[in-house]
């Protein structure tokens, strides 16, 4: 035993034994009233000597009743306690797991077993840490959920990708049909237009593929973005003008509301329009949805305290409160077929988390919609 | 398209589909065209004949864009090449791509950007070739009796449509 070990006193409440330097603090830490760490001090014979407050919650009664009895009297299989026992007299240490019995029933656990010495050498025992074993299933069974689907993401990211192959094809080969078409004599002037709308809509619905290609690569692309200092009205306002078209008919109030000072901003600037836009674009399709002729979209720019907040909010249908969970979920679209990707939403949330901010929302069926873009300020700059 | 019709383009890619309808579009709008399907294949040309201007996929079984790129300009220093892959980002390129090339360009490619920046291409070519040699036309770099012979072979096959291989 050397100087290095650790008393625990009884005065202090805890059986007299000593602990490694690392152990220690674990072995506090499991006496904090809040705490989850279940541990227990074995006797040499593997009787119990001392309960931390965890067990008390998990076996409902006082763990001072249990102890002078067998730790192995709780297992539901007594001789994997023993077996745990004797590995730690060989080896110092032994990790077991196996069920206790809680309340009648038999629920699973890890246990890792310590050697422990009572402080003037004249008792062996041991210190019990115990887990329970579904926590760590759900770690385990988290861990495997995200690796899945970054490994999903990265094969869609490729087969997106080849699709760019074939449609580059479709859409060289609409090129050159409109060429042919062009030249070609003897053609009926209903079937040359015919002909013509057929390719031009090969070519437009080409497009409309590209872009749902960009976005999702734009969604698994993982480099650095690109940041510069920029104006967030002027950001605001020439978004807004990209709308202006899609405002008019029917006519959609746009009424912006922005500070009279500057706010300006260190951020990517494309990757925000992008956000904006998406937000934009959603409020004024909600409203479009519902054939509103009082449209009316209000865009909020604040400087708050820490962050900066631009709100956009409508007064369309509001999102019906069992699809709110879903809106941010990669390819949920309430739009119709052909209509919506499902991307705009989940890709904007990314986007903004990359930005180091967040999107939030309020909706009330029926009022409308509140989505909220808080961005990180820059703590030098206080305009 | 009158200053299309001396442009001499080398198109370097493995999707031999696209290349056929792209082929049939420059040619529509006047340019030589000459097309391959590999690397290999691109250098064999290139050190057959007088490119003005290369496009150059840059995913590639067998010798990659950048390699390719690196073998055509060493065979005909004064050809540019424009660089046209369906990667995403430029910084998915390999390193040095931006520098061996004229342009890069993304797919999908707008036909009519790509003859724009091809036209532009053979221009800074022509540009270059005039700096080094004034007294010279476009051919100035290229003074050996062996490929005098070619061009002119060249030519002949143009006026009298001797087929390419």
């Amino acid at each position: 035993m050397n100087k290095t070990e650790c008393p625990l006193r009884e005065d202090q409440g805890f059986p007299e034994i000593c602990l490694t330097p690392s152990l220690k603090p674990v072995f506090l830490a499991g006496h904090k009233d809040d705490s989850h760490i279940l541990l227990s001090i074995l006797d040499e014979q593997g009787k119990i000597e001392h309960l931390s407050p965890a067990w008390e919650k998990l076996l409902g009664t006082s763990p001072s009743e249990f102890c002078g009895t067998f730790f192995s009297g709780l297992a539901a299989n007594p001789e994997d306690i023993a077996e745990m026992l004797s590995a730690a007299d060989a080896n110092g240490v032994a990790q077991k797991e196996t069920d206790l019995l809680i309340k009648g029933e038999s629920v699973a656990f890890s246990h890792y077993l310590i050697q422990a010495t009572g402080c003037d050498k004249d008792r062996q025992g041991y210190l019990c840490i115990t887990g329970k074993k579904s926590t760590w299933d759900e770690y385990d069974e988290d861990f495997v959920r995200i690796d899945r689907l970054a490994e999903m993401g990265r094969i869609s990211a490729a087969i997106v990708h080849e699709l760019k192959n074939p449609l580059s094809v479709i859409s060289q080969a609409a090129g050159w049909g409109k060429t042919v078409l062009r030249d070609a004599s003897g053609l009926d002037q209903n079937d040359r237009e015919e002909l013509t709308n057929v390719l031009q809509e090969v070519e437009k619905q080409t497009h409309r593929s590209w872009s749902i290609i960009q976005q999702i690569l734009d969604l698994v692309r993982e480099s650095k973005p690109d940041k510069k200092e920029f104006s967030l009205k002027e950001l605001l306002n020439t978004t807004l003008e990209y709308l202006s078209s899609e405002i008019k008919t029917p006519e959609i109030r746009v009424v912006p509301s922005f500070p009279a000072n500057e706010i300006t901003i260190r951020s990517d600037y494309t990757l925000l329009q992008q956000v904006l836009m998406n937000l934009l674009s959603n409020a004024v399709h909600a409203i479009k949805e519902a054939n509103q002729t009082d449209g009316r979209i209000d865009v909020v720019l604040e400087n708050l305290p820490t962050k900066i907040r631009i709100q956009i909010i409508d007064n369309g249908p509001g999102i019906p409160e069992h699809q709110q969970d879903k809106i941010f979920d990669l390819f949920y679209t309430t739009k119709p077929k052909g209509k919506g990707t499902g991307l705009g939403l989940a890709v904007s949330n990314r986007v903004a988390k990359r930005l180091g901010g967040s999107i939030q929302f309020e909706s009330t069926p029926g009022q409308g919609t509140a989505f909220y873009l808080l961005l990180p300020r820059d703590p030098e700059r206080q305009t | 398209m009158k200053d299309s019709s001396e442009i001499r383009v080398l198109l370097v890619d493995d999707e031999q589909t696209l290349l056929k309808f792209l082929s049939k579009r420059l040619l529509r709008d006047g340019f030589t065209v000459k097309i391959t399907f590999c690397g290999e294949e691109a250098v064999q040309a290139a050190s057959d004949r007088i490119y003005d201007v290369a496009v150059v996929d840059i995913n590639m079984p067998g010798i990659d864009g950048l390699e390719t790129l690196k073998m055509l300009t060493e065979i005909q220093p004064d050809m540019q090449c424009v660089i046209l892959t369906g990667l995403q980002n430029p910084e998915d390129l390999p390193q040095g791509t931006e520098k061996n090339a004229y342009r890069l360009m993304f797919k999908p490619v707008d036909f009519e950007s790509l003859t724009q920046t091809i036209r532009e291409a053979h221009r800074h070519k022509l540009k270059l070739q005039k700096e080094k040699n004034p007294r010279e036309g476009s051919h100035a770099q290229d003074t050996s009796k062996d490929s005098r012979i070619k061009r002119i072979f060249s030519k002949m096959q143009k006026l009298y449509g001797i087929p390419d291989e």
